[in-house]
């Protein structure tokens, strides 16, 4: 008689359970189309756990604002908010010495401004620049508009004598770090504007960036987050100091201050190497 | 640029030129590590011989002459002489392209999913010609397309991307839905909706081998639940699984001593220590803590070591450890 009565129950909890799996992926996929969605966000929505389903329709909502947005508009919100900025508290915490990447960003500048792709015309331009710029800068400037190989680039820019010396390779390879962490950077700038628009946190002061965890552990490479410090995603507030530059890292989701990165010019690969040449002979 | 000058679909044709020297045009078939942007590599070898001589311009136009292959030539002409805009236009178009990474990478899915350069241009509005300068200088890949082996080992390598995947794994019609998302005009039903997602979740399922993950129990998990999909053409259930319980420092101790036995042998351990008194749980568990130690001291003993000795300093030690973590006079 008790197994009787408890069979029902238990078919209507299934069924309770099935329908709130089916109006969950309706919704979801209702907001989201379902190709939008990365594979493993799909199996996570189609086959994993309640809060693993909520996090993938979260990761796939952003992504879906970021690309649904036009290159011209992304950000626009944010730039044309004319209120009065809000400044945040920094973060207290500077990441250990050990824990840093060894990427120095200020190496380059923001962007190149160079428009043509053609190597005679890129040159043309770098030789009216050559005796203003670092020999890294030219380096960068060469790369990035024309896309060849830096170490080829360094080799054509000696040829060319645009630089007297030959490029070292460590210096080769610390600007390319550092115009990938540039590149980088600007995703996350647009991602911010997005997430600002969407979620509404207000006019932030600053140079500000949104990373997921994966996103931020590549920005500047070899960064050990410490696990207590550990979030699935960030804001980032890149500020430029006398010595160098900083990167201020929060908790996306509330805005709580987290660590610095410092990134001090006494620590720059290019004066840094120099330096240990003169001790190391 | 004139786009009857080279078929496409054909392989690129052999070096034309009277110098010995030049290398063989690469392709999978002589070099199993073939990289599809291959000219612009010799392109760059090129601009590196033209800065390095002292005549620029003669060997500039020396090696624009020598060519290993008709678009490479053309690559250089357009970057060291001063043609016409026209025929500047398609090496522009193609840089630009691969600079801008969204554009490369559903130009390279379109290839490996095997659509012609026209719809691939009718897709970016754009000539079939600038489609064709893409591939022959960034992405040379669309002759070898039935090498279903060199085509994993490039969408899954270094040089993959996830379009790149979902046109490997699931061809025109991956492409189709989730590269280039055409939507159709109806409106979709829930269960065409779910086909969709469900090709996702089997990309993320080729993705774990493809990655040459072990299994684990997230693979077990989603074995089970996708059984359940077919099986029963029902969603699984949208429920969290249960968090594991802390271990007593009892049940603690239980798992230290019994782990060099295996499951089966661990289970009955439970339950024999399940059934005492927790004065006797206590010393089954020292009991069957010796027996751990001295286990490894046999071994010892197989070594040259004496067996005895090396069992009661082990025991020694383990039982001091054990005192130590859990406040009990375990060496009693």
């Amino acid at each position: 008689m008790e197994s009787k009565q408890q069979r029902p129950k238990r078919r209507d909890a299934a069924q309770r359970r099935l329908r709130r799996r089916r109006l969950f992926i309706t919704a979801a996929i209702s907001s989201v189309p379902p190709e939008n969605y990365a594979p493993n966000d799909a199996a996570a929505l189609a086959l994993g756990s309640m809060n693993e389903a909520k996090w993938a329709y979260k990761q796939a909502k952003r992504r879906e604002l970021v690309r649904s947005q036009s290159e011209e508009t992304r950000g626009d919100a944010f730039v044309k908010d004319s209120s009065t900025p809000i400044r945040i508290a920094r973060p207290n915490r500077v990441l250990s010495r050990l824990n840093r990447s060894p990427t120095f960003p200020p190496l380059v500048p923001e962007e190149v401004k160079i428009e043509s792709v053609f190597l005679n015309e890129i040159l043309g331009m770098l030789r009216s620049y050559a005796g203003n710029i670092p020999p890294h800068q030219l380096l960068d400037a060469l790369a990035t508009a024309s896309g060849i190989s830096w170490e080829n680039c360094a080799e054509i820019l000696l040829g060319y004598e645009l630089v007297a010396h030959p490029i070292p390779p460590g210096h080769i390879r610390a600007t390319r770090a550092a115009r990938a962490f540039r590149n980088r950077y600007r995703d996350g700038r647009t991602r911010y504007s997005t997430w600002s628009v969407d979620t509404g946190p207000g006019r932030l002061e600053g140079d500000w960036a949104y990373f997921d965890e994966e996103d931020l552990e590549a920005l500047p490479p070899e960064i050990i987050i410490p696990k207590r410090l550990k979030r699935r995603d960030y804001l980032t507030n890149y500020v430029i100091e006398s010595d160098g530059a900083v990167l201020d890292v929060y908790g996306a989701a509330k805005l709580r201050p987290l660590f610095r990165h410092p990134f001090p010019q006494k620590f720059s690969p290019l004066v840094l190497g120099a330096l240990l040449r003169n001790v190391i002979p | 640029m004139n786009s009857n000058s080279t078929d496409p679909i054909e392989p690129s044709p052999p070096p034309q030129t009277g110098n010995n020297d030049a290398p063989a045009v690469p392709s999978p078939r002589t070099d199993p590590d073939y990289q599809p942007d291959w000219r612009h590599k010799w392109f760059e070898q090129d601009c590196v011989e033209v800065a390095r001589a002292a005549d620029k311009s003669a060997k500039a136009e020396e090696l624009s002459e020598l060519t290993k292959d008709p678009f490479v030539s053309l690559l250089f002409k357009a970057h060291f002489s001063e043609p016409t805009s026209e025929a500047r236009s398609a090496p522009k178009w193609a840089s630009r392209a691969r600079d801008t990474e969204q554009v490369a990478h559903i130009i390279e899915a379109m290839v490996v999913a095997d659509y012609s350069t026209e719809e691939i241009a009718k897709e970016f509005g754009t000539d079939k010609i600038n489609i064709e300068a893409y591939e022959k200088i960034f992405f040379d890949v669309r002759p070898y397309l039935q090498f279903r082996g060199y085509l994993k080992t490039l969408c899954f390598g270094k040089r993959g991307h996830c379009a790149l995947q979902v046109a490997f794994n699931r061809g025109y019609a991956g492409v189709e839905e989730v590269v280039l998302r055409h939507k159709v005009k109806r409106n979709r039903d829930l269960k065409e909706s779910l086909s969709v997602l469900i090709g996702r979740v089997e990309d993320a399922v080729f993705a774990r081998e493809d990655n040459n993950m072990a299994s684990s129990k997230i693979d077990l998990e989603w074995l089970l639940r996708l059984s359940q999909i077919s099986a029963l053409n029902q969603l699984p259930y949208l429920q969290d699984r249960e968090k594991e319980k802390p271990l007593t420092p009892q049940q603690e101790l239980f798992k230290k001593a019994t782990a060099n036995l295996s499951p089966g042998k661990q289970e009955i351990a439970a339950i024999l220590v399940s059934n005492f008194c927790h004065q006797a749980q206590r010393l089954a568990i020292q009991f069957l803590m010796r027996r751990t130690v001295s286990g490894s001291a046999q071994q010892n003993a197989q070594n040259g070591s004496d067996p005895v000795n090396d069992a009661w300093d082990a025991f020694e030690s383990a039982a001091r450890e054990l005192e130590s973590e859990n406040g009990h006079r375990a060496a009693s």
